[in-house]
């Protein structure tokens, strides 16, 4: 057998959803002191909790939520289902949100796709627009729109679902950023959140003739002020 | 700090983890290396690379990898090495290392170090692999030994033949862990000292050590425990055969303080100085 079918016969293997039986245990010296089931375990079980692991470091308010068995239910699923595509096992965590979404057996629960959301944002703060190069922007600055108000959830945990069933449904989006080694999010207008995406896209800008023509409803004052606020939450320098 | 900043190769360093990272920063204790997951650090995230470049100014570095997937018949990954050549460019390793195995498959991912067969096949695909990663990193790598829980029929040679054949025609080095050469050994049923002896020392650039968990059935290459005691004394084996080399303490998994980590770094560098005299 060459080579590029022992090792595609193997990668099928641990990403199969069931066992495959004798086609692929015939690769294996069975004359060992480590049975070949005892083997493939352990690299079965090195992909999957190495996934899950990956996934709760970032999905850490949504694990409680779902509890562990369900979380490694559900980063099993994933795996096996859409695989890992690259390298960097961090990537895994990109996709996992709306995969949740599509899952039937929390279908009852479409905030958390928001929470999951919120947390990936959460995690890559760090990152943000990635505009180290701007001047004026902070470049650990993101925004996401959400569906459900979800703060609640993710500051109070599980003491939430105590006090309240739901949370609120509400488009709204949410502003993260970094400063002095500590991470911040809170709620942002969205014109506000327009007139950042706007500072963050149009670099070494921040006039507002520079920035808009008509389209915003408020005056220049207005827009002074809003600049002034954000400069005071170290969203812009 | 400066005379063994200047001479890793002869003492004991330890793996770089984020628990300890700015224990280390602050307290910056007397080691002559420090090992980084490259990995970890390819999204170039500004905050860890600051803590790099800091860390980079008081120790050597060396580069460990874990997805260059040269036991792979797929084709390398340029962007990838494109990566670890731009973090080397800044933080300038003394060594950058990866594993005998395969990661990576019809561009399917698996995130761990999977054995390859020990087959003239395997080991024409593995060199030529390993050129092609030296060129793209501009610098020659460390090749190591992986832990491995499955052998195969197809293999036609011992894993000690395939792992010495690599430096042939590459100019690779070779990075011996001596936990993994245990772990293989008992979960295979062959000497360790067997593998040791057959290698060619001027080969070894640098010795691994770290300790595994006892699955009942096999050995499992966990670095969660401390280096287990007959692992010791093949260290101690292989250094008086090979005469000291850059050693590397390595802890993944309930990742204990600093100070024991030491303690085992002590252990490694008594053997060392041992040798040397």
């Amino acid at each position: 057998m060459k080579l590029a079918e022992i090792l595609t016969t193997i990668s099928s293997e641990l990403y199969a959803k069931s066992e495959r039986g004798d086609s692929t245990k015939q690769l294996f010296n069975s004359k060992t002191p480590t049975s070949i089931d005892a083997g493939l375990s352990t690299y079965k079980n090195n992909l999957y909790y190495g996934v899950a692991d990956a996934l709760r470091s970032t999905f850490v308010v949504v694990e409680e939520i779902l509890t562990s068995q369900n979380f490694n239910y559900f980063s099993r699923k994933y795996l096996l289902e859409k695989h890992s595509l690259h390298h960097d096992l961090a990537e895994m965590s990109y996709g996992f949100p709306a995969f949740l979404q599509e899952q039937k057996e929390i279908e009852g629960s479409p905030w958390l796709f928001d929470l999951a959301k919120f947390e990936l944002a959460w995690e890559n703060l760090e990152f943000g627009f990635g505009t180290l190069n701007h001047p004026k922007i902070n470049s650990t600055l993101s925004i996401i729109q959400l569906d459900h108000q979800i703060l609640d959830i993710w500051n109070q945990r599980l003491e939430f679902f105590v006090k309240r069933d739901q949370p609120i449904q509400e488009t709204h989006s949410l502003v993260l950023w970094g400063h002095d080694n500590s991470n911040f999010c809170e709620p942002i207008h969205p014109q506000s959140a327009k007139v950042l995406l706007c500072i963050a896209n149009t670099p070494g800008l921040l006039t507002f003739k520079g920035l808009f023509q008509d389209d915003l409803q408020f005056t220049e004052q207005e827009f002074e002020e809003m600049i002034n606020f954000m400069e005071s939450k170290k969203w812009i320098f | 700090m400066n005379t063994t900043l200047n001479n890793p190769q002869l003492f004991c360093g330890i793996g770089l983890r984020s628990e300890h990272m700015n224990q280390i920063l602050e307290e910056l204790p007397p080691l002559p290396f420090l090992e980084i997951l490259v990995d970890n650090y390819l999204n170039f995230s500004p905050v860890a690379l600051d803590k790099l470049t800091k860390l980079r100014e008081s120790y050597a570095l060396s580069f460990h990898c874990v997805s260059m997937n040269l036991g792979s018949t797929d084709p390398l990954d340029i962007s990838y090495f494109e990566k670890i050549k731009k973090l080397a460019d800044i933080l300038q390793p003394f060594q950058i290392s990866d594993h005998v195995c395969f990661t990576a498959i019809n561009n399917t991912h698996h995130h761990d170090l999977l054995p390859v067969p020990y087959t003239e096949e395997a080991l024409q695909v593995m060199k030529k692999n390993i050129i092609q990663a030296q060129d793209q990193l501009k610098s020659s790598i460390a090749i190591e030994n992986p832990s491995s829980y499955l052998s195969f029929n197809a293999s036609t040679m011992p894993e000690w033949e395939f792992f010495n054949n690599l430096p042939i025609g590459t100019g690779c080095e070779l990075l011996l862990d001596l936990n993994n050469v245990y772990v293989s050994g008992k979960n295979h049923g062959y000497d360790p000292r067997e593998f040791i002896d057959n290698l060619t020392p001027q080969n070894i650039a640098q010795f691994h050590l770290a300790g595994f968990e006892d699955a009942g059935t096999h050995l499992i290459d966990s670095h969660s425990r401390p280096v287990f005691g007959n692992v010791w004394k093949i260290f101690s084996h292989t250094v008086n055969k090979t005469g000291p080399k850059s050693t590397l303490i390595e802890w993944d998994n309930d990742i204990p303080e600093l100070k024991i980590l030491f303690g085992e770094v002590d252990k490694a560098e008594q053997i060392l100085q041992r040798a040397l005299k």
